[in-house]
């Protein structure tokens, strides 16, 4: 130890040049704000298995009943009732249609209740968090008492009202969800922007003038993505549900459209006897949200900021 | 035994989604008793994860991987967590940046002083909360008694360090770690803040570690002086060889970014170059090598031992060796 | 007159509002009452502890907050009631530096897209002399041009802050608001931001309205000193005059209790400890504000509000003792 200095090489003791210096600082690789998410993401399994699981579905009502050979609505009386056997995997209905084949047919439709409310989350919904956020004042305090106004009107009684006026159908689902739904993403959005208005870079952005149109869609919104999209993606699922609740009671899609509601409900009548066409429908609704929630989840965690580095 | 503290070889790692995160990297150190030691350094050079480490409060993914800790003659590093509350609030008492966050808004002032005091002094609830009232009438706060049943938050941010403060020496600790005790403060706080801590000092004739990047206190309080950077200390001496004899490019170069106010002709400030280093990916060879003025071939290859002066100063550069070998001196 | 920017009699009070209606219960008065003038090319320091108004002083001189009295001069024109759209062409004049380099970059754009920000609300240049600008920012601040594609969050503080001033830059200011630039950043880096700023001043013959809490930095890099004490402003001097010569109580103990980084002379020097705290801007004392916690107060101090008064010399303070 004493000695081993001296035996160093004098060479090394001669100086370098700045590049030479440099180089030894190294820089991360650059990520992302979605390269960090999808990493994150990646490393949850529950997450990812209800990634997995929306694709088959989606998959599934897309390309199943054309592949399929038969239609939702074929009737076929000499096998009514069947139980699963090959060619019939989940067996048919007191009509001898076949239960696969309407499943995924309602998977069409409850997929496309949630298109419709996450569009109208994130039209109406986060327009109106965003303006209530960004105006403030007597503007904010106005919206939001509309807002609580909605949020205490009971679903059903939209429901009710609507058939009265409309009649029944996927119609009146889809302008109640319009009314109604996109009031907890407005209160989220609100929030949001009410948080990130107070920080340095919008007051930046102000000082060089930018105008409020351009700091809601370029500053603000950007950055309330992350609980923008959780919310989203938590919402699907209790729209899909309200949409098999009201099938269910019979205020929603009716025969011979084949909701999931619609299916459990006509399962009810012969369930002592043919419990598998209660349990198709319901395991797919089962299935479809559990899916909804895990990516959700999954999503939350990856996208929190205070989890990051 | 003279040393209150004795750290050797501390290696502290924290495991993060981006990989091993190597915040400490064998360091030794001791604090003599009665003596105020100042640790200095920046951001990430590892002054805070080695107080955290002392009172092992690393969270879940951090961990000491190597090294010993003696405490009062005693290794801490593999005593379990039982030990650990035995000697926090009681042997060491720590005084963190933020007194917002480290007290609890939900809990009386007056209740949080008396917590450890029956907790460690077995005192009952009336002895504490008379010792209460002694305590924050020694740390200067008007009307103690009153005060005892306030709120954290309906006191002011130089009022709650010196509750912090009330807290950390109750049990006369013979350790005080403060944490960047004054930099959540203003300057004239501040000043009443140092004040105070000296003057505790003296009565209860405890040991202080002070960690700071501010030079401005050390100056004032320190009795020694360690400098850290890249997780590793470079230099450490008494207070004055520090300021007058730095011996590392690193300290000398602090010492020379801040401005002189007596200088009545102004001056260029002469800054570091470069970026403090990520503790992810730290540079090969000496941390310090990309920034410094002096690098040398062998800076990017090792980093240097310590070397020790016959004045108990002590730094870790490849230019101290080169010198004692022009002088064809072994070291 | 040669001022760029002149402050007369400014005054910012937020309402304290209370109940649905929203009632004006109160105010805060983050500032009142104060008036300075900084000459083209010269750098004005304004201290003083937290609560004393300082940040909010930047922030309405460039109209982030509504004045609610006195007048804002740019070249000499009125600028106080001037409307968003007649602002325009004086925020292209008007730029300001933030103190945090981790909240005052949107972390959702890249360093050129924050640059190029600025030039898009502007309408200046086309697209390609808009890349060749970022590039020639990006170097005049000292940063690498190939990392301008990178996000605020793969730099270090000090580097952010060079984004920040880039930012600033790109819209050809004359005349910066730094509001406490350097005291989120580390020692080391903290020269290096100060030298920067120095070097851009003489390139451009930048103004700036200097804010901070740290007097040696300020000291260093000002030609001029204000200090502040709720909300009003209590001496004004030249740095060197200022930091040698200090009159009003207030400053005194302020500079007194500045830490030197020198063991000896930290020994030697004779701190002036005040007593208490700044008092509530809310409820703040009558007459002198620093009444309370002065040690030379009289009688007068306690009933009248001092008015700055002109030593000669530059040297303007607000206390009753003169």
């Amino acid at each position: 130890m004493e000695t081993k200095y001296l035996e160093l090489d004098d060479e090394l003791f001669e100086d370098v040049n700045k590049e030479e210096k440099l180089k030894n600082e190294c820089l991360q690789p650059s990520l992302t704000y979605w390269q960090d998410t999808w990493r994150r993401l990646k490393k949850d399994k529950m997450a990812l298995a209800g990634l997995v699981i929306i694709i088959i579905v989606t998959l599934l009502a897309i390309f199943g009943p054309l592949i399929s050979p038969y239609e939702y609505d074929e009737q076929n009386f000499d096998l009514s009732n069947q139980a699963p056997v090959l060619s019939h995997p989940f067996g048919t209905d007191q009509f001898g249609r076949d239960i696969f084949v309407r499943v995924m047919y309602g998977a069409r439709i409850s997929l496309s209740i949630g298109l419709v409310a996450s569009i109208i989350n994130l039209t109406i919904g986060v327009i109106y968090g965003g303006i209530a956020g960004l105006k403030g004042g007597a503007v904010d305090n106005i919206m939001m008492r509309i807002v609580d106004i909605l949020y205490s009107i009971p679903t059903m009684i939209y429901v009710i009202l609507l058939m009265v006026i409309i009649g029944s159908g996927l119609k009146s689902i889809y302008i109640t969800l319009g009314i109604s739904y996109w009031v907890g993403m407005a209160r989220i959005v609100r929030s949001e922007v009410l948080r990130i208005k107070q920080e340095e870079f919008i007051l930046a952005a102000k000082v060089l003038g930018t105008s409020q149109r351009r700091i809601l869609l370029r500053h603000i919104l950007p950055n309330a993505m992350g609980p923008i999209i959780v919310t989203l993606t938590l919402s699907i699922p209790s729209a899909i549900f309200t949409e098999a609740f009201l099938s269910f009671i019979g205020l929603g899609v009716s025969a011979p459209k084949a909701s999931w509601g619609v299916l459990v409900n006509d399962s009810i009548s012969s369930l002592s006897l043919f419990p598998y066409q209660l349990f198709f429908p319901a395991a797919a609704i089962c299935i479809t949200i559990l899916g909804f929630n895990f990516l959700g989840d999954g999503l939350r965690d990856a996208l929190d900021p205070k989890l990051r580095k | 035994m003279d040393n209150i503290l004795e750290v050797t070889n501390l290696h502290t790692s924290f495991y993060t989604m981006a990989g091993e995160v190597k915040a400490v990297n064998g360091l030794d150190f001791s604090v003599r008793k009665g003596s105020t030691l100042g640790i200095v350094g920046e951001s990430g050079s590892g002054k805070s994860v080695t107080m955290l480490s002392i009172v092992k409060l690393l969270g879940t993914n951090g961990k000491i991987k190597e090294g010993s800790i003696l405490f009062n003659g005693e290794d801490v590093v593999d005593k379990k967590e039982d030990y650990m509350q035995t000697l926090r609030g009681n042997k060491i008492g720590m005084i963190f940046q933020d007194p917002m966050t480290s007290l609890n808004p939900v809990l009386t002032v007056g209740y949080q002083i008396c917590e450890s005091l029956i907790k460690h002094k077995n005192m009952s609830r009336r002895q504490a909360e008379k010792k209460a009232v002694e305590l924050l009438s020694e740390v200067g706060i008007p009307d103690p008694k009153n005060r005892l049943n306030n709120y954290p938050h309906e006191f002011s941010g130089g009022m709650r360090q010196r509750v912090m403060i009330a807290i950390a020496v109750s049990c006369n600790p013979q350790l005080l770690i403060a944490d960047e005790p004054t930099t959540a403060l203003d300057v004239t706080i501040q000043a009443q803040i140092l004040d105070l801590m000296k003057r505790l000092q003296s009565e209860l004739d405890t040991s202080i570690i002070i960690i700071t990047h501010d030079l401005g206190v050390v100056a004032d309080i320190a009795d020694e002086i360690m400098v850290m950077y890249g997780g590793n200390m470079v230099e450490k001496g008494s207070t004055r060889d520090i300021f007058y004899n730095p011996k590392h490019p690193y300290t000398k170069g602090l010492l020379r970014s801040v401005p002189n106010p007596d200088k009545l002709i102004k001056e260029k400030l002469i800054p570091i170059d470069g970026q403090p280093p990520d503790l992810l990916n730290l540079p090969k060879g000496c941390p310090f090598s990309p920034r410094c003025p002096n690098t040398m071939k062998i800076c990017l290859m090792k980093n240097p031992d310590l070397m020790e002066f016959e004045n108990g100063q002590k730094a870790r550069c490849w230019l101290l060796n080169k010198e004692a070998r022009a002088k064809g001196k072994v070291i | 007159m040669g001022d760029l920017v002149r402050v007369e009699n400014l005054k910012k009070y937020f309402p304290i509002r209370k109940g649905i209606l929203g009632k004006k219960i109160n105010y805060v008065k983050a500032v009142d009452n104060v008036s300075f003038s900084i000459k083209s090319g010269e750098t004005l320091g304004l201290v003083g502890e937290s609560g004393c108004g300082k940040t909010t002083t930047g922030r309405t001189v460039i109209k982030l907050y509504e004045p609610t009295e006195g007048k804002i001069y740019y070249e000499d024109k009125d600028i106080t009631n001037l409307t968003n759209r007649e602002m325009m062409s004086i925020r292209r004049k008007m730029q300001m530096i933030f103190q945090d380099p981790y909240a005052s970059l949107n972390p959702r754009m890249t360093v050129s897209d924050i640059i190029r920000e600025s030039m898009v609300v502007h309408k200046m240049y086309n697209e390609n002399e808009r890349r060749e600008k970022i590039k020639e920012l990006l170097d005049i601040v000292g940063l690498n041009s190939e990392q301008a594609n990178r996000y605020p969050h793969e730099f270090s503080g000090g580097q952010r802050q060079r984004v920040g001033i880039a930012r600033a830059l790109a819209v050809e200011p004359k005349f910066i608001i730094c509001d406490e630039p350097i005291s989120a950043l580390d020692v080391s880096i903290q020269a290096q931001i100060i030298n920067t700023l120095e070097d851009l001043q003489k390139k451009y013959n930048l103004t700036y309205l200097f804010i901070a809490h740290d007097l040696s930095m300020v000291k260093h890099i000002s030609n001029k000193i204000a200090v502040m004490y709720l909300g009003n402003m209590v001496e004004v001097a030249e740095s060197n005059e200022l930091y040698m010569n200090p009159q009003h109580p207030y400053t005194k103990a302020l500079l007194s209790a500045i830490p030197i980084p020198d063991p000896d002379k930290s020994k030697k020097k004779k701190r002036i400890m005040l007593e208490g705290e700044v008092p509530s801007p809310i409820k703040p004392p009558r007459g002198c504000k620093f009444h309370p916690r002065c040690k030379y107060k009289k009688k007068i101090c306690t009933e009248e509000q001092p008015v700055l008064k002109d030593l000669g010399n530059n040297h303007k303070i607000a206390c009753h003792l003169f």
